[in-house]
């Protein structure tokens, strides 16, 4: 009774899906889509699997939560690793969307975000004042994750995807 | 002196035999009374006479005592004078009648006098002609009755061993409250707690009725009226409690909790012992125990423009985190009036609680006052001004995965106001 203690702390998340880029969270589906690339207009396939989707350099994302709360989307350069809830790899994140980032007149509920939309990262640092460059011919993966409403822990993920840009 | 002896044993036994031979006759319960109280029948006279005759083998003057509303008047006190001779003291029977024995000379003259409360003044005198004297009827005229019930409250419980004294027609009476008790049956019986009866005797039915209440803790209270305005129910007094207590509360235990009106919460158990120095009684020592319960509501930023943004679905929740701290330590209070008033007694004090958490002691005046609602507990409303330390989680956003979070020693200082009760005995 007389010991000092804290409440409301951040739970651990007893759900665990080892195909989420974080384990330790509830999962955000993506489900197969096609989108127009802008840069060529050429209608792309992201088909939800294991196997490298062929991209164009301003590929467009969506999922189907809706955009309520904290997300983000981030594009890296090589398969992002978690350990103890955080990204160790975070410098090979290139490209990144958050909600901060929806124009106002945006429909919260579409889950959808195009390569535009998002901005380039450099130096695990967001480069809010420019346009994000094209992507260029490689291998690349994106996921999807969110914040619960106090912004404290993750509580929702998708799984890691692949794409390759050939142009 | 035996031969004496001898007859008084037969008019005992005669008079027990009687007796015996009614309750036979009548059975148990309400038959046995009324046969009791009726009016003896000539053959009854007669016998009664006879027996006596039978004893003391020469004639006596049996006498009977009978109540203006034809009942017998049984065991009652009479003064007799026999032809102005000294006086003599006779009680009646249970059957209302008591005997004479005449001496050598026939009696001309006998002077009855009754001064029972129950009954108006009797003062009568009967000549007899003969000495064949027929029984002496007397009537006698009984005084006004109530059957007075009283129950006696302190707010709604009945409170017993209240003191009643009831005065009228020029007498007094005592009486108490009674309290719970166990029955024939072995039940705890409370039926009458704080009730009590008492038969009053008045000559008028326009004499004055006073019933005065006292108990120890409780102001006097008195009730007057007519005695024919008694309407023969219940009559409900309600006690206010005494302006001042009518004991030192030296021990003073003591729980309070803050009003949920506040962000912090202290709850705490305390005991005070009020000192008499002389007759300085104002200072109270003792301890307190409890733990301060406190939220403190935390923003974190995450990215940039979300706060900003127009949209509320998009904006990070405040969290609100609560700390609890134990404490315990000594404290002093000094009445500020007569601690024995028991409405608004004020008082103040400072308390040194060691936070075990922090493992420091702190100091919190306070100030506060307290009304008793009965006898000794009591109500209390209490500024309290704490100030502790205390480990504060503080979280940073980490745009690649959960928050990071790290503790900061803050300083709480609030200013609580809170509501306790107070046992003192």
């Amino acid at each position: 009774m007389f010991m000092g203690f804290s409440c409301n702390q951040p739970e651990e998340i007893t759900v665990y899906d080892e195909h989420l880029i974080f384990p330790h969270s509830f999962e955000i589906t993506v489900e197969d889509y096609s989108f127009d690339d802008k840069s060529d207009g050429n209608k792309y396939f992201v088909i939800a699997d294991s196997i490298a989707d062929t991209l164009g350099t301003e590929p467009c994302f969506r999922w189907v939560n809706k955009l309520n709360g904290v997300n983000t989307i981030a594009i890296s350069n090589e398969p992002l690793v978690v350990e103890n809830y955080e990204i160790v790899n975070k410098a090979s994140i290139i490209w990144q969307w958050h909600t901060g980032m929806v124009k106002n007149n945006k429909d919260t509920t579409a889950s959808f975000i195009e390569f535009s939309e998002g901005r380039q990262v450099f130096n695990k640092k967001i480069l809010y004042e420019t346009q994000p460059l094209p992507l260029q011919n490689g291998l690349y993966f994106w996921a999807v994750w969110k914040w619960d409403k106090t912004g404290k822990r993750i509580i929702a993920s998708t799984e890691q995807y692949s794409f390759v840009v050939d142009k | 002196m035996k031969h004496l002896s001898g007859l008084a044993f037969l008019v005992l036994l005669i008079q027990y035999t009687s007796v015996c031979q009614v309750v036979a006759d009548s059975g148990f319960g309400n038959s046995e009374t009324e046969t009791f109280y009726q009016l003896p029948g000539i053959d009854q006279v007669n016998a009664y006479s006879d027996s006596l005759k039978a004893v003391y083998k020469k004639k006596l003057l049996t006498v009977y005592t009978f109540s203006v509303f034809n009942e017998i008047v049984p065991e009652i006190q009479l003064q007799v004078s026999v032809d102005e001779e000294n006086i003599l003291e006779y009680t009646t029977d249970n059957k209302g009648r008591f005997f004479i024995i005449p001496g050598d000379e026939p009696i001309k003259k006998i002077h009855f006098q009754c001064t029972d409360s129950n009954y108006h003044l009797l003062d009568t005198i009967v000549l007899l002609e003969s000495f064949e004297p027929e029984p002496v009827y007397l009537w006698l005229q009984p005084k006004n009755k109530l059957n007075l019930r009283c129950k006696v409250y302190a707010g709604t419980m009945p409170i017993e061993d209240v003191n009643s004294k009831i005065i009228c027609s020029g007498k007094t009476y005592n009486n108490k409250t009674l309290g719970c008790y166990t029955d024939n049956e072995q039940y705890w019986n409370c039926l009458y707690l704080g009730m009590f009866r008492q038969q009053v005797v008045f000559e008028n039915p326009g004499d004055s009725l006073r019933i005065e209440f006292s108990k120890e803790g409780y102001q006097n209270q008195v009730i007057q009226m007519k005695c024919n305005d008694y309407d023969g129910s219940i009559i409900s007094v309600k006690l206010k409690y005494s302006e001042q207590l009518t004991f030192t509360p030296k021990h003073n235990f003591s729980l309070k909790a803050t009003l949920p009106v506040f962000d912090s919460w202290l709850f705490a158990l305390g005991y005070s012992h009020l000192l008499n120095i002389g007759d300085f009684n104002r200072i109270g020592i003792g301890f307190e125990g409890g733990m301060v319960v406190s939220t403190i509501t935390s923003e974190l930023p995450t990215f940039p423009d979300i706060q900003n943004s127009t949209d509320s679905s998009y904006i990070v929740e405040t969290s609100d985190t609560s700390y609890t701290s134990g404490f315990i330590g000594p404290k002093v209070t000094i009445w500020l009036n007569n601690p024995l008033n028991r409405k608004f007694g004020m008082y103040a004090g400072i308390s040194a609680p060691y936070f075990l958490s922090q493992k420091e002691f702190h100091l919190h005046p306070f100030i506060g006052t307290r009304i008793y609602l009965d006898l000794n507990k009591a109500l209390f409303v209490e500024a309290k001004y704490i100030s502790y330390k205390l480990d504060v989680l503080e979280y940073s956003f980490n745009p690649y995965g959960n928050a990071s979070s790290n503790t900061i020693n803050q300083s709480i200082n609030k200013l609580l106001i809170n509501l306790g009760l107070l046992v003192s005995f």
